[in-house]
């Protein structure tokens, strides 16, 4: 088959659905350029072909949607819960004391810049905008994010600006080694409340007094960092 | 009655059609009137049906300054509020100050221009030579609603639609292009060396280079399906007849006359029949995206303009105008909205009610932590932003203060 040929009929195929002539009962002839001519049975059935991109979500799931969240006369007068986005991630830590220029796969900045479509980091080039969908897998790697990030926020709290009250600096932990109410609020970006202190005391109870390696911070102490963020950050 | 509801406007690509009904309840007759006509009804939800415990529910909310500054303050500025700034917020009148302090921030316009890459889906650069950007459209949104002009300037603008944003200075420059020219007029660039140098045409983002590159098509339909998603927030068809015309396998449902499109009768003026009904019934998007279509296909590949339609065909040749419509048609917005250029189709988007109400949905969600309203069809009732839409029209549809208004919100400030 010549090229001009197969682009015709590739074309046919493409085009199909909005191709009155074409249908599982026709045929139809074709003629390339060079004026040789072939019969190509129409494809059959021949279906609504037009490759149009469908981008449409599959009806069971907005159907599930809608009966979890109530009809949208409802359901969009209340806050959902979209993935905090990776910008406002980036600022958070930044904000916080974290180094997002370290280079080591294993910091935090090298975790999100490894990270990006895990993360539902936007795809212009294909069109495509940032996830808002905070899936299992993006949750996961918040986490490990905040995870590392916790021993450079402990460490540098302190002369954090978003962590200043009234120009007094702020420790994540008090005096008894307990976690400090206007730190969490810190990091959450909300005020504290009573459940959240005891949360985070808790894990440091329970938590494991061993060192993180390189650091003054033991791992109960990033872990429950990492624990306030994580639940204070998983919607925006 | 539900799942029928939905499966169908979804798999029909309705998504505006989609409206909660509960078991039982009939669908909307259509008003008589062979004339009358409507468009994409997606935003014309008539009677709610409410659960039962809705009021309920809505009441259940507390009110909750704390944790509306957070998520303000994650939206407007990028980062969560400061220790001092939520001391300082302790009732509504605080919470007020405080969100007027972040829309005045520098960091708003950073958090715009994210709004309008992420609405656009347009940002970034061509990744192969020439590197020409493609967050010009989203960057010149930005400028329009930091600076409080009218968000209709987005298709009505006739020059300087091409800023850049200078995150030292933190202000709006002109576009400094590599090897070329530093300006805000981009659609006076030449990316083929072509000879069109008319900078005639600019209407605002509809002419958007970067838009109209990343956005290219056999046909230019791939731009003409953007602009509707984008502005309008539906998918098409866009128009609807209040009397529906059985044909094929189903009916023709669009209010233009069947045959304004082309039928693809005469190969040499026309490859595509608009008017097949074998399938599906391809004029019901078709009698719209074919009027709109043929005006942004004077745009090349890299979304340079030229003076007549150079998107292709199937067979790789320029379109012409017979490819879209029989001989005599005119391009139009929708029907009885007629735009013999670009400008004059930036004059009937920006005037179109539903665009205003798209922008208005569109800061709603955002704020709210919706989906997309389009593909995850998160839908906002005209009914719940009403109010605050008609205060958009009469700010001169200023978005800033529409996203003051949101974010001040009684339903926004309550979880």
């Amino acid at each position: 088959m010549r090229p001009a040929l197969v682009l015709r009929i590739s074309t046919v195929a493409l085009f199909g659905g909005c191709l009155g002539k074409m249908s599982s009962e026709s045929s139809v002839t074709l003629t390339d350029s060079q004026g040789g001519s072939a019969t190509a049975a129409a494809a059959a059935p021949m279906t609504p072909s037009y490759n149009h991109p469908d981008t449409t979500q599959d009806p069971f799931t907005v159907l599930a949607r809608v009966i979890e969240e109530g009809p949208p006369e409802l359901s969009s007068r209340l806050h959902s819960c979209s993935k905090i986005k990776i910008s406002a991630l980036k600022n958070l830590l930044v904000g916080l004391g974290v180094d997002l220029n370290a280079t080591s796969p294993d910091s935090a900045a090298g975790l999100i810049s490894d990270g990006q479509s895990t993360l539902g980091a936007p795809a212009f080039a294909a069109r495509v905008a940032e996830s808002l969908m905070l899936t299992t897998a993006t949750a996961v790697k918040l986490f490990d994010i905040f995870v590392q990030a916790s021993p450079e926020i402990i460490a540098r709290m302190p002369s954090a600006k978003t962590c200043m009250n009234a120009g007094q600096p702020t420790s994540m932990f008090d005096s008894q080694g307990k976690c400090n109410p206007d730190a969490i609020s810190c990091l959450k970006g909300s005020p504290s409340n009573g459940d959240d202190k005891a949360l985070c005391d808790e894990v440091l109870s329970k938590g494991s007094n061993d060192l993180v390696a390189g650091t003054q911070v033991t791992a109960a102490q990033a872990m429950a960092v990492a624990v306030v963020l994580s639940a204070a950050h998983t919607c925006e | 009655m539900k799942s029928l509801v939905i499966a169908f406007c979804s798999l029909a690509g309705c998504q505006t059609g989609f409206k909660y009904q509960s078991a039982g309840s009939a669908p909307p007759a259509a008003p008589a009137g062979a004339d009358e006509v409507s468009t994409a009804p997606s935003q014309s939800v008539s009677t709610p049906v409410m659960p039962s415990d809705a009021d309920q529910i809505l009441a259940s909310r507390t009110l909750d300054y704390g944790q509306a500054l957070r998520t303000a303050a994650l939206k407007l500025t990028g980062a969560p509020p400061t220790l001092d700034e939520m001391s300082a917020v302790t009732d509504a009148t605080s919470y007020e100050i405080q969100i007027d302090k972040y829309l005045a921030d520098p960091r708003f316009a950073v958090q715009m221009i994210e709004y309008f890459e992420n609405m656009m889906r347009l940002g970034g650069e061509r990744d192969g030579a020439p590197h020409l950007p493609r967050d010009t459209a989203p960057t010149f949104a930005a400028e329009l609603v930091v600076e409080e002009r009218p968000i209709t300037e987005l298709f009505t603008a006739t020059s300087a639609t091409c800023p850049s944003y200078d995150a030292q200075s933190r202000t709006f420059v002109p576009r400094a292009y590599p090897g070329g020219p530093t300006t805000r007029n981009c659609q006076c660039l030449n990316a083929n060396a072509n000879g069109f140098q008319s900078c005639a045409q600019t209407a605002g983002v509809l002419t958007d280079p970067g838009a109209m590159e990343l956005y290219a098509s056999h046909f230019a339909f791939r731009r003409t399906r953007w602009i509707q998603e984008t502005f309008v927030c539906t998918k098409f068809p866009a128009e609807f007849s209040s009397s529906p015309v059985p044909m094929g396998s189903g009916a023709y449902t669009s209010p233009w006359p069947f045959g304004s499109v082309a039928n693809g009768s005469d190969p040499t003026k026309s490859h595509i029949n608009f008017q097949d009904t074998s399938a599906l019934i391809c004029a019901n998007c078709h009698t719209t995206i074919n009027h709109i279509a043929p005006l942004l296909a004077i745009f090349d590949n890299l979304g340079t303009p030229h003076d007549q339609i150079v998107a292709p065909n199937l067979i790789e040749t320029p379109a012409l105008l017979t490819d879209y419509l029989v001989d005599g048609e005119l391009t139009s917005w929708r029907l009885g909205k007629p735009a013999a250029t670009l400008v004059e189709l930036g004059t009937q988007v920006a005037a179109d009610p539903d665009v205003a109400e798209c922008q208005v949905a569109r800061a709603w969600n955002w704020a709210m932590d919706k989906l997309d309203i389009v593909n995850d069809q998160a839908i906002v009732p005209p009914a719940n932003v009403d109010i605050i839409k008609q205060q958009f029209v009469t700010d001169n549809y200023n978005l800033k203060s529409l996203l003051r208004r949101v974010f001040t919100d009684d339903d926004f400030v309550r979880f």
